[in-house]
């Protein structure tokens, strides 16, 4: 029996030095097992690699050289949502994230994939971060649901992917044309707030309409709000899948982009984005240069609905007779530990009812590019939050990341169910018009 | 070892002022098998060598607290000899501030209680003649009474055992403290086993404060669906009755009349007892029981406290079988089933009916929140072989109806010519592993053969 | 090392299906400790059935090949119970987890045992009911594993333990064999088969499912917070509680330095600089509660109480659990390692008892932390150490054992809730003597009879079932243990 107190004689670790997860973390683990029963893949699957302290544990016989980066760790690496509901369950204060991010470096650099899975990776990442090439994409996918763009694709392991990123796009009817916003929109009344919005390239190009309640959202509250030209991606998509160098040139060039537009706040709509912006300090915690700014930054950033809660929005709302449900993103819960905010804004609004959705927190199984890179517990995962969602009889479903709209809406369009998904701003905005709107 | 060899044997270990034999052992007898010899050993060392001395004699082993539950169980294969633990009697300690007692298997349990109560403590244990029941004995038994709603059976009150092995091996299991994981829970496999495992020797207890309030609310019920829907509602509430009995009509008329209750015939009671440190939450709660028994139709009800309180509870426990007590002994019957809660009033209803066909007097009580249905049998002037075949009957369809729910139904007390006729305890699950069990603790045989279930 | 493998594997796979067992190293480490680190095996395969049947099936392949197997809830065991420590199969429960009935006019529950503890309580909290067993790993244990530990929790002072609430089990006997013990309804005729198996840890049978009792809950809670200048104060007023006769649902303790880590980490608002805080819960009826109260302030206050905070709302209440909840992880922020005891001394002992934990902590120059169910007796010293250094693991097993000798010789137990599994199981002739533990092989073996099942824990030394009771016929009388008589240790 191997039992009994161990003295660790330490071998080659797995990880090179580029990054690693850090020891420091990971020992913060105590194998307590509180986080199971949160983790989605866990509750899936039924087995412990594929449980936080599972990973955790993988990770650390890696790092103590006990195990390689073999095809199975990396297979339960890869089958994390990264949606850090383990980090809310951890009574010890793991930041399960970063050693995941890490992880998923190393395994970027050091595993050799499937050159499919490789090319798969490449496109995703060398399109979602770039507006320009979202948009290219929709068109394209919009071309390829006429002529189906799958009968095309050679690669048959690709076929699942690629036949849920095309069934992800939204129906092109659906999608409003571009909608150019003001560089600076001022406050209305008095100004209180000079902010800043990220756009966002998921969002700017799909949810056009988010952003633009957000701005007039803001405006309404006294915030002076400016959009930077030159802000491109946060990197939380290349954070997600490992890609920590082109994750750090993002961040740099986010935070040099708010800077000089002189903020006070830094405001995001997308939790995806929120949460990796929030978490900069820790990716660029190296750099010389950046360390110090990334940390101010990050006091900076607020998520959109946490910054109206805060500063207690006006509640001249005109009343939406609606049943509404929520869903809570993972990286606005779980990522940013905003769960009462977005509910208590909703519930503000004269005549809506709020239903609370059974697994709320339960992540939609969209995380990040998940749901095109592990299509089948994607799937998985979206059935199940569909099933709630359906159960709750509400008429509109919110929830505040693009990426969790577009699976959400994906499963409901599946099951032919006429539900709308809404970011909660858009309810907010849609109150304030109800608000002047004369009445009859 | 002949006869006389290990009555010597005996007698150098007790003193021979404590062993009987012959004609004087007559008052012993189990289902009317007479032991060759009765013992009482005063120790647990005496008990250990008593037992040593029974099992290398290959002697038939019934141990004997008081005798008051000796009508339960099947008839013994053969009864050799009786230990009796008249003289292992003593409070061992009371940790008061702990909250904690120990006492020897053959304390009377009104003993063992009047010495807790100098510190205003007592155990929470009420079985049927509590007052001459020895500890040992309803452990063996798990006997228990209505208070268990509240406070549990003996499974929830022993915390330490000490037990002499039919060997004379003497082992202990548990701890002299609240909560103890360490090894098996032993103190469970003892508790019920009706002395086949082991003698009780010792056992530890976590005892509880006298409360300062206690009183009764006694509710009339002309139907049993309504006195159904009132356990219902009470039990589906925030209330919490220490004891919550439901009596036949026959019950409730001799109970009421010995406690010198007013009550109108032909009624079927309900009784909740409630206690608190605060007057003010048993009142309150006393009331809501009442608006909740006149709301489904109870046409009225009693407040009982103090003196009638405890009156009313004691004849509540220790109801003898017959309508005033006269049956004649061997044509009377005690039945003990337990059901889902929701089907007590069920199991009345096939009580009433069976005994009605089968010209029976029946009497029945239940501790209606536990689930568990006492039926007392007799009849006044009929043939034991009449009586036998009624009541076997009457058991039939009763354990029929309390498996059809999962539950069951043994018999508690009945003259021999009964047992000979039916299973007292019925179908048993896991028996395979209870037998199992026996075989590793007596593989002799020693102690108690053939009484409990399955033929252990 | 178990022969033919791969034959077994593929044996298995039918069983279960191909992604129901894990065999290879990488993927098999995760499953080499529980929630207690101190201990490590690797098993030789994981299982992981979703039915009864299968479990069956599996158990009886393992009989017939006689390999060794192992159930597993959670993991979250404080006592390396859920480890292959000899090697073998390890049936991990974790996909049995449907809550088959609940049956509230009757007021039980039927859950499968790899159903988590918490989800219970979520499910029929709708219809005013709770599930009184509350481990504060309730988040996660399974109740499969709170029946093997007889775990407890923070409602033991008033509602008892896991034993106290199971009253049916359906179990897969090491040969295969699937037996029903107890179920809904109470006294059933016999030994009492589930009362002996809750605690069993795991060495009689595979639970597959479990018949609890659900209770409604209560009309009022009332939750006060007493903090004290210093660790004996408060221990007095747990003695004062209980020799006044309250019986709290809750009486909890925690110590300065849990305190401080605690507070770090949950922020409940527990104040940093108090010597000691007692968390007590009262429920009921309203008046009774009210009236409870009033009692437990005036124990505090003759103990010089600094502070008394009563929750206002169920946030508030919620507030000051979830800080005592979170106690063994937080635990993880002061050194990297924690060694968690779990000794029982009778209550009044306390003070005594607490006094010496501290001297001991300065001996081995180690903090312990002291964060435990007060109202039951039930220490949990944890003893914090880094493991990287071996000698600090050493002191930190000692120092451990001193504690449990301690408990023992003022009348208590070496574990109260996370049982003997194979942490404690050199410690058991401290308590027991040979008697006393071949009486309880003797169960073992009823059940268990080629202990395949779960081998190598509780008991500290290994006897096949066959030499079980063959102990020499001279040794019947009555005998001290030798600890006893050498003085080492008196016996309750
Ligand atoms: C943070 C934390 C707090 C804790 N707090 C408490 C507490 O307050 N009170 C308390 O009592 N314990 C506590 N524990 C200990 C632990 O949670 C309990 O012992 C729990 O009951 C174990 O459940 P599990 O599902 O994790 O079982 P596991 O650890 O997986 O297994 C424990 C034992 O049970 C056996 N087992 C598991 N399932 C079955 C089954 N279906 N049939 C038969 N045997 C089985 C295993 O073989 C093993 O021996 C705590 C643990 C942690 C990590
Ligand atoms: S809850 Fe935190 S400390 Fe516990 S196992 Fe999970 S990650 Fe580790
Ligand atoms: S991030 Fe989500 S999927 Fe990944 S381990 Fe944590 S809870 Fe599980």
């Amino acid at each position: 029996m191997s039992s009994g107190p161990v003295n660790q004689t330490r071998r080659q670790s797995a990880f090179d030095a580029a990054d690693p997860p850090e020891e420091k973390k990971y020992l913060e683990c105590i194998h307590c097992g509180l986080c199971l029963p949160s983790c989605p893949t866990y509750l899936e699957m039924g087995n412990e690699m594929d449980s936080p302290r599972g990973r955790i544990y993988l990770i650390r016989m890696a790092d103590e050289g006990k195990i390689g980066i073999t095809d199975s760790f990396v297979k339960h690496m890869d089958a994390c949502l990264l949606c850090r509901a383990c980090e809310t369950a951890c009574p010890s204060g793991v930041q399960f994230g970063s050693l995941m991010e890490k992880a998923r470096g190393q395994v970027e650099r050091k595993y050799k994939r499937r050159l499919s899975q490789k090319l798969l990776r490449r496109f995703i990442l060398s399109v979602f971060p770039y507006p320009d090439r979202v948009r290219a994409m929709l068109k394209l996918g919009r071309s390829s649901q006429r002529l189906g763009l799958r009968r095309l694709v050679i690669h048959g392991g690709l076929s699942k992917s690629l036949q849920i990123m095309e069934e992800l796009l939204p129906p092109p009817d659906e999608v409003p044309a571009d909608i150019p916003l003001p560089r600076v929109t001022p406050a209305e009344g008095t100004p209180k707030f000079r902010v800043g919005l990220l756009t966002g390239c998921v969002q700017q190009v799909l949810y056009p309409q988010v952003n633009a309640a957000t701005v007039r959202v803001l405006a309404r509250n006294g915030c002076v709000v400016v959009i930077p030209r030159e802000q491109g991606c946060c990197g939380s998509l290349q954070a997600h899948e490992g890609g920590l160098e082109p994750a750090k040139a993002f961040a740099r060039k986010t935070i040099d982009a708010f800077e000089q537009a002189k903020v006070d706040y830094v405001i995001a709509n997308a939790a995806g984005c929120g949460s990796m912006m929030k978490g900069y300090a820790d990716l660029l915690k190296e750099d010389p240069l950046y360390a110090h700014k990334a940390e101010t930054f990050g006091q900076r950033v607020r998520d959109a609905l946490q910054f109206l809660h805060q500063i207690g929005a006006n509640g001249r709302y005109g009343p939406l007779p609606l049943k509404v449900t929520y869903h809570d993103a993972c990286h606005l819960v779980h990522g940013q530990q905003i769960r009462n905010e977005p509910r208590a804004l909703l519930r503000s609004i004269p005549g809506l009812q709020l239903i609370e959705l059974k697994e709320s927190d339960f992540c939609c199984g969209s995380a990040g590019i998940y749901n095109l890179l592990e299509p089948e517990y994607g799937v998985r995962f979206l059935e199940r939050k569909v099933d709630n969602i359906v159960a709750t009889g509400a008429e509109i479903v919110t929830t505040a990341n693009p990426g969790c709209e577009l699976q959400i809406a994906m499963g409901l369009r599946k099951r032919n169910i006429t539900m709308k998904v809404l970011h909660p701003i858009e309810l907010l905005d849609m109150a304030y018009q109800a608000g002047i709107a004369p009445r009859s | 070892m002949a006869h006389t060899e290990w009555i010597h044997a005996l007698e150098k270990v007790v003193g021979a002022d404590h062993v009987i034999s012959g004609s004087e052992a007559g008052t012993f007898a189990v289902d009317g098998k007479v032991p060759q010899a009765v013992v009482f050993p005063s120790t647990v060392e005496e008990t250990s060598s008593v037992m040593a001395i029974a099992s290398e004699a290959a002697l038939k082993t019934i141990p004997w607290g008081a005798g008051s539950q000796m009508a339960l169980g099947a008839i013994p294969a053969r009864v050799d000899l009786v230990v009796a633990l008249k003289h292992l009697n003593h409070l061992v300690d009371h940790e008061w501030g702990d909250m904690t007692a120990t006492v020897q298997g053959g304390m009377r349990l009104e003993d063992f209680q009047q010495a807790l109560g100098q510190h205003q403590q007592y155990l929470p244990l009420d079985p049927p003649f509590a007052d001459q029941a020895t500890v040992g004995g309803l452990l063996a038994t798990n006997a228990s009474g209505p208070r268990r709603l509240f406070y549990g059976t003996a499974r929830d009150l022993l915390i330490a055992i000490t037990v002499v092995h039919a060997d004379g091996t003497v082992t202990k299991g548990g701890a002299k403290v609240v909560k103890n994981v360490t090894g098996y829970d032993m103190n469970k496999l003892y508790i019920g086993s009706l002395g086949t495992l082991g003698i009780i020797a010792e056992a530890t207890f976590r005892v509880y404060s006298r409360i300062a309030w206690e009183k009764t609310w006694l509710a009339p019920f002309l139907t049993l669906d309504h006195a159904e829907e009132a356990i219902a509602q009470i039990m589906d509430s925030s209330l919490v009755p220490n004891a919550l009995e439901l009596l036949d009509k026959a019950a409730a008329r001799r109970v009421t009349n010995r406690a010198s209750i007013g009550w109108t015939d032909g009624q079927y009671a309900l009784a909740a007892s409630v206690e608190s440190v605060a007057e003010e939450a048993v009142d309150t709660q006393i009331e809501e029981i009442g608006r909740i028994s006149r709301k489904v139709g109870s046409p009225g009800g009693n407040l009982l406290h103090d003196e009638p309180h405890h009156t009313f509870w004691r004849e509540v426990r220790d109801i003898t079988p017959g309508t005033n007590g006269t049956a004649p002994r061997h044509l009377r019957a005690v039945l003990k089933g337990g059901v889902l809660i929701s089907k007590v009033a069920d199991a009345f209803r096939v009580g009433e009916e069976e005994a009605k066909a089968q010209g029976l007097d029946i009497c029945i009580v239940a501790e209606a929140g536990s689930g568990i249905v006492r039926y007392y049998v007799s009849a006044e002037d009929r043939s034991l072989q009449q009586f036998v075949e009624g009541t076997v009957s009457t058991v039939e369809r009763i354990r029929s109806t309390c498996e059809a729910q999962e539950g069951s139904l043994i018999i508690l007390e009945a003259d021999a010519a009964l047992k000979t006729r039916i299973d007292v305890w019925g179908p048993v699950k896991g028996l395979k592993l209870m037998q199992g069990i026996k075989e590793r603790f007596d593989p002799r045989q020693t102690l108690n053969p053939g009484r409990f279930v399955g033929g252990i | 090392m178990i022969q033919g493998k791969t034959r077994i594997v593929r044996e298995l796979e039918k069983i279960v299906g191909p992604n129901a067992v894990i065999h290879t190293e990488e993927e098999l480490r995760v499953y080499e400790c529980d929630g207690a680190t101190i201990f490590r095996a690797l098993p030789d395969m994981v299982v992981l059935p979703a039915t009864t049947h299968q479990v069956a099936e599996i158990v009886k392949v393992c009989h017939r090949e006689q390999i060794y197997f192992v159930p597993r809830g959670a993991g979250t065991g404080l006592s390396g119970g859920a480890l292959a420590s000899q090697g073998g199969i390890i049936i991990g429960l974790n996909r049995m987890i449907r809550i088959l009935e609940t049956d509230v006019p009757n007021q039980r529950a039927v859950v499968e045992s790899g159903v988590v503890n918490v989800w219970l309580a979520q499910k029929i909290s709708g219809d005013g009911y709770y599930y009184a067993p509350d481990p504060a790993s309730q988040t996660a244990c399974t109740i499969g594993g709170n029946v093997a530990e007889n775990a407890g929790g923070v409602h033991t002072p008033k509602y008892g333990v896991t034993t106290n609430h199971v009253l049916g089990l359906e179990v897969v006997l090491p040969n295969g064999e699937t037996v029903e013990i107890g179920g809904k309804v109470l006294d059933p005729p016999g030994y009492d088969l589930v009362g002996v198996f809750v605690g069993s840890e795991g060495t009689f049978a595979i639970a597959t499912t479990v018949t609890v009792r659900i209770l409604h809950k209560p009309e009022a809670v009332k939750t006060l917070m007493g903090i004290f200048h210093n660790i004996e104060d408060a221990s007095n007023a747990v003695s004062g509680i209980v020799a006044r006769g309250i019986i709290p649902a809750c009486l909890e303790m925690m110590d300065k330095l849990s305190i401080q880590a605690v507070e770090k980490w949950a922020k409940a608002g527990y104040p940093m600089d108090a010597g000691a805080v007692l968390l007590v819960e009262l429920d009921g009826p309203k008046a009774e509660v009210e009236a409870l109260a009033d009692l437990v302030v005036e124990v505090f206050q003759a103990q010089r109480v600094r502070e008394v905070r009563v929750a206002k709302n169920d946030e508030e209440r919620e507030l000051l659990w979830k800080g005592r909840k979170a106690a063994l992880a937080a635990m993880g922020q002061i050194r990297p390692d924690c060694y968690l005891q779990d000794a029982v001394i009778p209550r009044t002992k306390l003070p005594i008892i607490l006094k010496e934990i501290e001297e001991l902590s300065q001996e081995y120059g180690l903090p312990v932390a002291n964060v435990f169910h007060a109202g039951d007796g039930n220490l949990h010293p944890f003893i914090l150490y880094d493991g990287r250094y071996e000698e600090e693991i050493r002191k930190a097993v000692e120092l451990g054992a001193r504690i449990m000798n301690r408990c023992v010789e003022m009348g208590g137990s070496i574990t109260g809730e996370h049982g003997v599994g194979l942490e404690k199981q050199d410690f058991m002739p401290l308590m027991y003597t040979e008697d006393d533990l071949e009486a309880m092989m003797k169960v073992k073996c009823a059940f268990n009879p080629d202990q395949i099942l779960n081998p190598g824990k509780i008991f500290p030394t290994s006897k096949s079932c066959v030499e079980v009771g063959q102990h020499k016929r001279d040794r019947i009388r009555y005998e001290p243990h030798r600890i006893e008589k050498e003085g080492l240790a008196q016996r309750f």
